[in-house]
């Protein structure tokens, strides 16, 4: 039994082509994991790198509390089923599901207990003595799976193992894959290309997209939260149906929706998730509706549905599918803007032709940036909250506190909105108070909860037993707000890291060598542990660009180091930061102690940075 | 019979003539090109067991007859012959060159194919262009440099030097590179991830899929041995360390009857002409895997 983690997993093939870009994923003990994507999105390679077969170009991955990479495939103990089953053809089922623990050298009664009790548990005791081609598909996968299992690994991975079968046998494999997974009781690491083998199998699943994770979570929330349009898209059948949307604040805080064919109305609590920068009415956004959440009616309210012109009738039994256009004219064009699809029960009666009214669930409505195609309905939205700033006060959330020194100069007397990110908000004692209107559970005692402070709702993560009704307070970190007058970014808010781009560097000849990083004008002295993570990191070290990423701890003032100008102090109370020079960059840390503008020594923990490979965006380390 | 479904009743097809000639033509051609084949060596057979003055005063005949026509087998064409090519000396030379080269032929060989399909290592593919490049050098040209290397090393005059200079074969390398590229890698993988090893994965999994090419490189390599006759003549004097192809090129140059030194020809061919009946079946499937394959 063990737990898998992959940290910033890179696969480069040639120094070129990016096939897996900083995959990060914690796998926990015993789980069943699904790796799932479109051909060519990575999910094979990456599986392929936590069973060894292919090097990993950066990062580090753990099965157990062993640093796996460059350990050999068989003393990761694992096991593998492959797509094509991967038989020995040379050797009887008996003999292919003895063949890693011969390898292993368990002793002949323990093998053969353990082969039969596999095979006992799949039912091919009686082709333990046929060879593989005498056996059909089915019967050949359940022998790779056999194989599998008496090996008794840590860790199951499966490599679109039911893709050779036909549909029937896929669905009856499928079951028995999950219940095996029940009864083994161990992690399995799963790669399909098929969503309803996802959805139906793991317990979580990672959606993978031209080598980046597009998001890991459980099948309901990928389902009711997708962070982005490829995972909305990707995951339900049918397929999710989008449209360009406008969005427009209500006064009374619910939103107006209007589309080319349509418009909808979403109440305050439907609306409070969805960002804030795209509800003025000036920004298309792709709007997502799910089949099953747009229903045929006799006649839909206003603003909660529409008419459209019904272009197809599929049965499909117990569900019926009607494919509809609100354009008439655009009724048989494929990839109209305005055709959508509706997932009904059976026996609706509609017929081809007909205008019908259809209904839509407000409350399930998906929103995505244009662009980015990213969510901008999020399960743990960004708050945003109003604000005055009069006479060096700032009133908001319904408390007031003095101004703090750093935004003073930079923020007149006036109304302002302040968007607060998620870690800017934390429980306390005193401060801002609030009223629980929602909880959402989102794992073991971790909660997001919706507050409604006065009329505006804030959002919150809340450690602990949490309901509907509590009284809860709360602070605002100021130092990580964004001040915002209309749509234009008046203040921004404190970044918690700095980065600074340069190279590394040596000097010197073998025995007096030292190693530096170079940045545009200044040179940083490297201990021995970090030269060697560098050199780990190939010859071509010295040759690329690099960025340094660093926190707070990266970097302290001291009487003696590296020369550098203190170009601003922000004091925003509680927290300080002070803006550096650096060479010739800028960067920005939280500090302790006071500094006056000048000259300081700093000193830069080396052994804090990150390390990143700019032409590559790749984590080195 | 009653209820049961009527059917009009018909002849056979007539087989056409133009069908009936073209199967006549193309069985006179095989028929011509198999006697082409055969009737020298049932020549050489039948006339093994004749006397020399029977074959010079009759000529050809298909039964071992005398002057007169009457049926008579002189084995004692045979008995002389074997004296003559020293047989059981000679017949055990020539078993260890071939056993021993082939063997080992084989074992490097196909390590050499397997590395170059499945190892990574500099300059790989460049390694494999420039030994496909040497088989375009006819292997004649390469028998004085042969024979100054086993010189040097102090090999010759003995089976050594008739085994060493023949264990690497480019053109089985080649072939058997593309068998071992025709493999599913995924079945060593498996096998990797099992825990076996690159020489486990090598002599359990990889070399039992390809024995059809294997059984015909043995054979083929064993052949060329068994027949190889230029350099065992070159490289070894000693009469000790003759194979039966320089063995049997003494006897045809000697003062014998033409009846005894076919005799020996039908010894010397024999074991080949068996081996080749026996196993004929892996050469033919074998060729074939390997045309459909590469």
């Amino acid at each position: 039994m063990a737990k898998v983690s992959l940290k910033h997993i890179y696969k480069v093939y040639d120094g070129k082509v990016k096939a897996v870009s900083d995959f990060n994923l914690e796998i926990e003990d015993k789980q069943f994991i699904v790796f799932v994507g479109p051909s060519g999105c990575g999910k094979s390679t990456t599986l392929r790198m936590v069973a060894g077969l292919e090097e990993i170009t950066a990062g580090e991955l753990w099965i157990g509390d062993k640093l796996c990479n460059g350990v050999e495939p068989k003393n990761r103990n694992i096991a593998m089923v492959f797509q094509n089953y991967a038989l020995f053809p040379n050797m009887t089922v008996y003999d292919n599901m003895a063949f890693g623990l011969r390898m292993h050298k368990v002793k002949k009664d323990e093998i053969d207990r353990r082969v039969r009790s596999a095979a006992e548990i799949l039912g091919i005791t009686e082709y333990l003595d046929r060879k593989p081609k005498a056996l059909s598909g089915g019967q050949r996968q359940r022998v790779a799976l056999g194989r599998a299992i008496v090996r008794e690994p840590n860790v199951f991975l499966f490599d679109e193992p039911l893709s050779n079968l036909d549909a029937k046998l896929r669905a009856k494999m499928r079951t028995e894959i999950t219940r095996l997974h029940k009864r083994l009781n161990t992690t399995f690491i799963y790669v399909t290309h098929d969503q309803v083998e996802a959805m139906t199998m793991g317990d979580r699943i990672v959606v993978m997209k031209g080598g980046l994770i597009q998001q890991a979570d459980t099948p309901q929330n990928l389902f009711r939260w997708p962070a982005n349009k490829f995972v909305a898209g990707f995951i339900g059948t049918p397929q999710m149906n989008f449209f360009n949307a406008l969005l427009t604040r209500r006064q009374d805080g619910g939103l107006d929706v209007r589309t080319e064919g349509f418009s909808l109305t979403l109440t305050a609590e439907e609306a409070c998730r969805i960002d804030g920068a795209y509800t003025h009415g000036d920004r298309t956004v792709i709007m997502g509706i799910r089949p099953d959440d747009i229903r045929p009616c006799a006649a839909a309210q206003p603003g909660k549905g529409f008419s459209a012109q019904v272009a197809l009738v599929e049965e499909l039994g117990t569900q019926t599918l009607i494919y509809a256009n609100t354009n008439e004219s655009q009724l048989m064009t494929e990839d109209s803007p305005t055709a959508f699809c509706s997932a009904a029960g059976e026996g609706t009666g509609i017929s081809p032709g007909s205008i019908q009214q259809f209904s839509v669930d407000t409350s399930k409505l998906h929103f995505f940036d244009e662009q980015t195609e990213l969510t901008i309905k999020h399960r743990m939205p960004v708050t945003y909250a109003h604000c005055t700033v009069k006479e060096g006060k700032l009133s908001i959330l319904g408390s007031t506190v003095p101004l703090p020194e750093a935004l003073r100069a930079r923020l007149a007397d006036g109304t302002y909105q302040a968007r607060i990110p998620e870690g800017a908000l934390c429980v306390a004692d005193k401060g801002c108070n609030g009223i629980v209107a929602e909880a959402d559970c989102t794992g073991k005692d971790e909660y997001i909860c919706r507050i409604a402070c006065g009329n505006e709702w804030v959002f919150l993560k809340h450690t602990g037993k949490c309901e509907k009704g509590d009284a809860i307070c709360f602070t605002v970190r100021l130092d990580m707000v964004d001040w915002l007058d209309g749509a234009d970014v008046v203040v921004k808010g404190m970044e918690q890291t700095f980065r600074l781009e340069g190279k590394f560097v040596r000097s010197g000849k073998f025995r007096s060598r030292e190693h530096y990083i170079e940045l545009d004008g200044c040179r940083i002295q490297t201990p021995f542990e970090f030269n060697q993570r560098m050199y780990d990191c190939g010859r071509t070290i010295f040759k690329r660009n690099l960025a340094f990423e660093g926190d707070e701890n990266s970097i302290k003032i001291t009487p003696e180091g590296t020369q550098a100008q203190v170009v601003e102090l922000l004091d925003y109370g509680e927290a300080k930061y002070i803006r550096l020079k650096l060479g010739n960059q800028e960067l920005c840390v939280k500090t302790v102690e006071d500094v006056r503008p000048g000259s300081v020594t700093v000193t830069v923990d080396v052994g804090t940075l990150k390390v990143y490979d700019r032409a590559l965006d790749m984590l080195l380390f | 019979m009653k209820g049961d479904k009527m059917h009009k009743l018909r002849f056979p097809r007539r087989v056409s003539g133009w069908s009936v000639a073209k199967k006549t033509a193309v069985y006179v051609v095989l028929i011509a090109l198999c006697l082409t084949f055969i009737v020298p060596y049932i020549w050489m057979i039948v006339t093994s067991l004749r006397t020399e003055t029977a074959y010079i005063s009759t000529g050809f005949t298909l039964l071992p007859t005398n002057e007169s026509g009457k049926l008579e087998f002189h084995f004692e064409n045979y008995t002389e012959a074997l004296t003559a090519l020293d047989l059981g000396k000679v017949f055990v030379n020539t078993l260890i060159v071939c056993a021993v080269n082939t063997v080992a032929n084989l074992f490097l060989n196909s390590l050499a194919a397997y590395a170059f399909a499945r190892m990574r290592f500099f300059a790989r593919n460049g390694i494999f262009k420039v030994c496909l490049f040497s088989m375009m050098v006819p292997g004649t040209v390469m028998l004085v440099p042969n024979y100054l290397i086993c010189d040097f090393l102090g090999i010759t005059d003995s089976l050594t030097a008739l085994i060493l200079p023949f264990v690497m074969s480019v053109y089985n390398i080649f072939l058997l590179r593309q068998q071992f590229m025709g493999v599913d890698k995924e079945i060593e993988e498996a096998a990797k991830i099992e825990g076996a090893g690159v020489f486990r994965i090598y002599f359990r999994i990889v070399l039992p899929l390809v024995k059809p090419m294997l059984i015909v490189l043995g054979i083929t390599t064993f052949m060329w041995n068994y027949s190889n006759y230029l350099w065992p003549y070159i490289v070894n004097t000693d009469p000790s360390l003759r194979t039966l192809s320089t063995s049997l090129a003494e006897l045809m140059g000697a003062d014998y009857d033409l009846t005894v030194k076919l005799a020996g020809a039908v010894v010397v061919s024999a074991p080949m002409i068996i081996i080749f009946f026996i196993l004929q079946k892996f050469i033919i499937g074998g060729t074939m895997a390997g045309a459909v394959k590469g």
